[in-house]
């Protein structure tokens, strides 16, 4: 066991490190902005997978068109069509197949509910037509190509938050690609998320795990390169 | 070194102060929620379940040993995850800009038409504050007191 002075030690070193001002910035963010980062981080791997397909990738402004001076990432969900500000997506294309990939924007389900998905792939004629009549993007095979739920956690995500996600899919059409990426993984989730319907689960998927992101971008890049083939 | 169940009380306290010092309120209720959800484990087996036919799955509140863990991990995730998820994202957009060699300026926002009052402000975030001066040095002290605890990081299973 340990002795009273390792755990005098020990207890010095935590305090020291939470009192530095580095830690004290980071410690009190609030868990909308590390959600909000983790949908971004997610969206720039997206952006790498689809490169790695031999896709063309390119920044885009809603406001301001190609290669914006400043990205813009959603806050919080909102409309595809809105151009309050200059929020920012990526523009792809792979072969003669044009897609745009989104963060934080909401569609309509088949029941006519609108669910926000944190990171999706939409077919860029529809996303055009959704910002042209300040319109609603659907949930339907051919308009919503893939879908990411991401969850950026704490603590070790319970099942609750992957059934709130099937629920979601299932009021979406069939669509190429459903995923789930969170953070930090958890036995009980991955579990939950291994039948044959429910989303593919990336669990533990971070920075500092190469393995996990090879992994994951390697999936989206099959994905893409299958469906860019697909007459 | 291997502690007992009163030395991780004791910790856990000291953490918790540390939160609550710093106001760390989203944090806090991170560490309420986990400590009302407790542990689901599977029960043995028994012939009494068995005959009776019902779940063996129970739940039980968590040890200090198991929240010191967790703990630990949440820090982790905050002082050495997030700053990283800053990094990546700068780093991996970088490339897809052209100019690539401009330096990418990252910004969240939310609209204000849908808040009330100045409430779009606790959406509003830039990439450099993922990234506070002196975040590089987390890392390391972190990976220290997991050490030191025999918390072992890079499994952060739950």
């Amino acid at each position: 066991m340990a002795s009273a002075a390792e755990l005098v030690s020990i207890k010095a070193k935590i305090n020291g490190m939470l009192r530095l001002p580095a830690a004290k910035k980071l410690l009190q963010l609030n868990s909308n902005t590390c959600e909000r980062a983790y949908e971004a981080y997610i969206f720039a791997l997206c952006c790498q997978a689809t490169q790695e397909a031999s896709g063309k990738v390119v920044l885009t402004g809603v406001q301001s068109g190609p290669n914006p001076h400043k990205v813009v990432f959603r806050g919080a969900p909102g409309s595809m069509a809105s151009k309050a500000q200059d929020f920012v997506y990526a523009n792809c294309t792979i072969n003669s197949k044009t897609f745009e990939i989104h963060v934080d924007v909401e569609y309509q389900g088949t029941s006519g509910s609108l669910h926000e998905v944190d990171v999706s792939f939409c077919d860029r004629g529809h996303a055009e037509q959704v910002r042209d009549s300040s319109g609603t993007p659907k949930a339907s095979r051919s308009k919503l190509i893939i879908a990411i739920e991401c969850k950026y956690y704490e603590k070790a995500p319970g099942v609750s938050v992957g059934r709130t996600f099937v629920g979601l899919l299932d009021d979406c059409g069939a669509m190429r690609l459903r995923l789930f990426a969170s953070n930090l993984p958890s036995t009980k989730l991955q579990q939950y998320l291994a039948g044959s319907k429910r989303p593919k689960p990336f669990l533990g998927l971070n920075p500092i795990d190469m393995k996990a992101e090879d992994r994951f971008r390697n999936v989206v890049q099959q994905e893409l390169r299958q469906w860019a083939q697909a007459v | 070194m291997v502690v007992s169940e009163a030395d991780a009380q004791e910790l856990v306290g000291e953490i918790l102060q540390a939160l609550k010092d710093l106001d760390c309120r989203d944090l806090l209720g991170a560490v309420e929620e986990t400590r009302r959800a407790g542990v689901v484990e599977g029960v043995q087996s028994s012939e009494v379940l068995t005959r009776s036919k019902v779940g063996t799955s129970r739940r039980r509140p968590l040890s200090e040993g198991e929240l010191l863990r967790l703990l630990i991990v949440m820090l982790h995730e905050r002082l050495v995850v997030v700053p990283q998820l800053g990094l990546a994202v700068r780093s991996k957009l970088q490339t897809h800009m052209q100019p690539s060699t401009e330096p990418l300026d990252i910004v969240w926002s939310a609209e204000p038409s849908f808040l009330p009052g100045d409430a779009a402000v606790a959406y509003e975030f830039d990439v450099n504050d993922l990234l506070p001066q002196g975040w590089v040095e987390l890392e390391d002290l972190v990976a220290q007191v997991g050490k030191a605890l025999q918390i072992n990081l890079e499994e952060r299973n739950g």
